[in-house]
């Protein structure tokens, strides 16, 4: 009886002991992150003087006073996910519902091209994605004429969002459709058999069975587009300009004929990567759930 | 009680009629958005953008006072991007409508952006301004593209050779020998490959580490082109308007880097990060290089400031021209001024030329100059108080008389890449210089052909 509690606590600290050791690596990078932004200089993890100034571009901007605020630049990138995070996660759903449920023609066929689509690098659609914002840029009021996201053309959030999305779309619509194909059919038949319409079973049926995937793809959506950088910098003017966002903003900290400031710019690196600290701890327990289904033990 | 209600009464009627009023007035006025697009280093070239938010109310004061009911808005998005991506975003934006009014850039593209049509000739409107009248022939030589006017110059700079006197001294200059330097260049006494013997003899002393006796900049730009230049090269047949290559220069050219690199213990300077080892190289542990006259603010305020910023600078480092190739013959140096252009999708390019009119004056282009180290472009501008307080652009402002200009064709952008790769192979052993020249008859014939004259 000793002897196994011996072995099974043997066990647990070698468990342990691995994974701290495997962990290590990754905890030392991020304190070194956080000691930097705090010091003047360092050595190793070591701090030659503690300053607050590193932080000093949330009160004052580093690049003077007429230069976007980085308070500005994180709305814009805060808009940014949440419409592209919004747009994802219902066109996903109803787009994967339909796949998941019905029969119809070029169904298989349209599976396998959102697949190919998710295969292209963003980078080898930039020329012919501008043509598109172009044009839109030139439809009154949804290309540069809407509040808050500036309508959906060249150098507006909502370009860059409707640009993100189409990206993300076959991830989204893959994954959901591995969520809806997980629920029992019986359960919708009954709701049909109740009366219920094809939207009322998507809305009130299967979504809410469905809640750990939403909230998986809402993470990856939104880690996604908090982080982009090569479409926001591609399709908005200035590093600087009224649609700029934090992943674009961070470059004016690294210019390549300027001496950069290191540790300035892993205080701001270490500001942007708050927020999704923030959001990844209240949804971890969902995010691991992604490779699950909605209800268990279905057909 | 009856008193007080016709009083209520009386004054929002008068509240009415005053909102109304001024709600008229205001509607009159037609408020402009102009937008300034300016590419500077914070801080020290601030001035580029920030120079337009001052003028806005001096342009406004005098539409006001003529009667004129426009007001403008200005807008300035300024920052330090890199020049490709800089233009990129400028075509981009302009396909999709939304081009800077202003747009500030280097005079070589005007003719790229001239032919596509994204910008305007300026030679009516600018007429109507005679502070232009103050700017220096030569440049706006520069900002001219088949005839015609195309941007306002907005500074100019030298791009000196520096050197370290600390260094000369352990090699065993005397203090009067290296002030004396700056002085036998621009006589032509003291030339490129004299440049290339001292700076043998200090790495043979081991007074710098074999490749620091002489650096350039680490990657393809203007600078290159002056030593062209100093061979006897050319770059554009003022007859024709085409990109002209000279092999018999361009074979004095190449071999002198080939020399620098494989025999002279100097260019161990290609392919280095700018903020992380040449800046910081040059600064310390380089015998001679060619920099830019900004470059000096940049050391100053970023590399240098704990060691005492130019205090420092003027203790240890001396600059001159670009030697002769020869002796007795003439020194150089290259400015590439940047200009102010106006977009073609500009709705009200009077205004943006009265803007850019504003900042063209002693005052802003000193407050810019002085900030960023650059040169002024103004006539009698070194007679200007603040501007005379500034020690290098007073010390500098001779290397004026001995600038040369990159040339503004459409095509520069290929041929400058053509030429350096060409010089790159050469540094790094790959190519003599016979073969560099073959190497860019060829890449220039396939690349541009008749659009090149090579002689």
């Amino acid at each position: 009886m000793v002897l196994n509690k011996f072995r099974l606590n043997l066990k647990s600290i070698l468990a342990y002991g691995a994974l701290i050791a495997f962990s290590m690596p990754i905890f030392l990078v991020f304190l070194w992150l956080v000691i930097t932004t705090f010091s003047t200089r360092t050595e190793g993890l070591e701090s030659l003087g503690w300053t607050l100034s590193n932080w000093s571009f949330l009160w004052k901007s580093p690049f003077g006073p007429k230069f976007q605020s980085i308070w500005i630049v994180t709305l814009n990138t805060f808009i940014l996910a949440t419409v592209m995070t919004t747009i994802v996660v219902f066109v996903s759903a109803m787009s994967a519902y339909a796949l998941s449920r019905m029969k119809f023609a070029g169904r298989k066929g349209f599976l396998s091209a959102t697949l190919i689509l998710h295969a292209f690098p963003s980078v080898t659609l930039l020329i012919p994605i501008y043509f598109v914002l172009r044009w839109i840029t030139k439809v009154p009021i949804i290309g540069q004429g809407l509040p808050l996201i500036g309508g959906f053309g060249f150098n507006t959030i909502g370009g860059v969002a409707l640009v993100m999305v189409a990206f993300q779309l076959p991830f989204g619509i893959w994954i959901m459709k591995g969520f809806f194909d997980n629920i029992s059919w019986d359960m919708e038949r009954s709701a049909l058999i109740d009366g219920a319409s094809r939207f009322q079973v998507w809305w009130k049926i299967l979504m809410p069975n469905i809640k750990p995937g939403i909230a998986a793809l809402s993470i990856f959506a939104f880690i996604s587009a908090w982080n982009a950088y090569i479409i926001p910098f591609t399709f908005t003017v200035g590093r600087a300009g009224k649609s700029t966002v934090l992943s674009v903003y961070i470059q004016n900290f690294m210019s390549e004929s300027v001496m950069t400031e290191w540790n300035m710019v892993a205080a701001v690196g270490l500001f942007q990567l708050i927020p999704v600290l923030i959001f990844f701890f209240f949804t971890q327990e969902a995010l691991l759930n992604i490779y699950g289904g909605g209800a268990k033990g279905g057909a | 009680m009856k008193a007080s209600k016709s009083l209520l009464s009386i004054s929002l009627i008068v509240i009415l009629v005053m909102s109304f009023t001024a709600m008229a007035l205001a509607q009159d006025l037609d408020i402009i958005p102009i937008k300034v697009r300016c590419r500077a280093k914070p801080p020290m070239e601030d001035w580029r953008g920030n120079n337009f938010l001052v003028a806005e109310k001096d342009l406004n004061a005098d539409l006001e006072a003529m009667g004129d009911l426009r007001r403008v808005k200005v807008e300035v998005i300024q920052d330090n991007l890199d020049w490709g991506e800089y233009i990129t975003e400028f075509v981009l934006g302009y396909g999709a409508g939304e081009s800077p009014d202003i747009w500030l850039t280097g005079h070589e593209y005007i003719g790229t952006q001239a032919e596509a049509g994204r910008i305007i000739a300026l030679d009516g409107i600018i007429k109507e301004f005679p502070i232009y009248n103050l700017v220096f022939d030569t440049l706006w030589d520069c900002t001219k593209y088949k005839g015609e006017t195309w941007g306002v110059p907005q500074d100019a700079e030298a791009r000196p050779l520096y050197w370290n006197k600390t260094l000369l001294k352990k090699l065993g200059w005397s203090d009067g020998e290296i002030a004396a330097l700056s002085g036998k260049i621009e006589k032509g006494e003291f030339t490129l490959y004299d440049m290339l013997e001292t700076a043998k003899q200090a790495v043979d002393k081991g007074v710098v580490e074999p490749g620091n006796g002489f650096w350039t900049r680490p990657k393809n730009g203007p600078d290159f082109t002056p030593f062209y230049y100093a061979f006897g090269g050319e770059t554009i047949d003022s007859a024709t308007g085409k990109l002209v290559f000279d092999k018999t220069a361009g074979l004095k050219y190449y071999k002198f880097f080939y020399d620098a690199a494989q025999k002279y213990g100097s260019m161990g300077c290609l392919g280095l990060d700018w903020s992380s080892a040449w800046h910081p190289g040059v600064t310390s542990k380089v015998l001679f290089w060619v920099g830019g006259t900004w470059q000096w603010a940049e050391w100053a305020e970023k590399f240098l400031k704990d060691l005492g910023g130019e205090a420092y600078m003027w203790e240890n480092f001396g600059f001159g021209l670009i030697p002769a190739a020869e002796k007795g013959g003439k020194p150089n140096s290259l400015t590439h001024p940047l200009a102010y252009l106006v977009s073609s999708q500009c709705k009200y390019p009077d205004l943006a030329v009265a803007l850019i009119a504003k900042v063209t004056n002693y005052g802003p282009n000193t407050r810019h100059a002085i900030s960023s180290t650059h040169l002024g472009i103004l006539k009698g501008q070194t007679e200007y108080k603040f501007y005379k307080e500034s020690r290098l652009l007073s010390e500098a402002l001779y290397m004026l008389d001995y600038t040369t200009f990159l040339p503004n064709n459409p095509y520069w952008g290929t041929y400058s890449t053509i030429t350096y790769e060409a010089l790159a192979a050469c540094v790094g052993g790959d190519f003599t210089a016979e073969k560099a020249v073959d190497f860019v008859v060829e890449g220039l014939n396939r690349e541009l052909g008749d659009k090149v004259i090579i002689k």
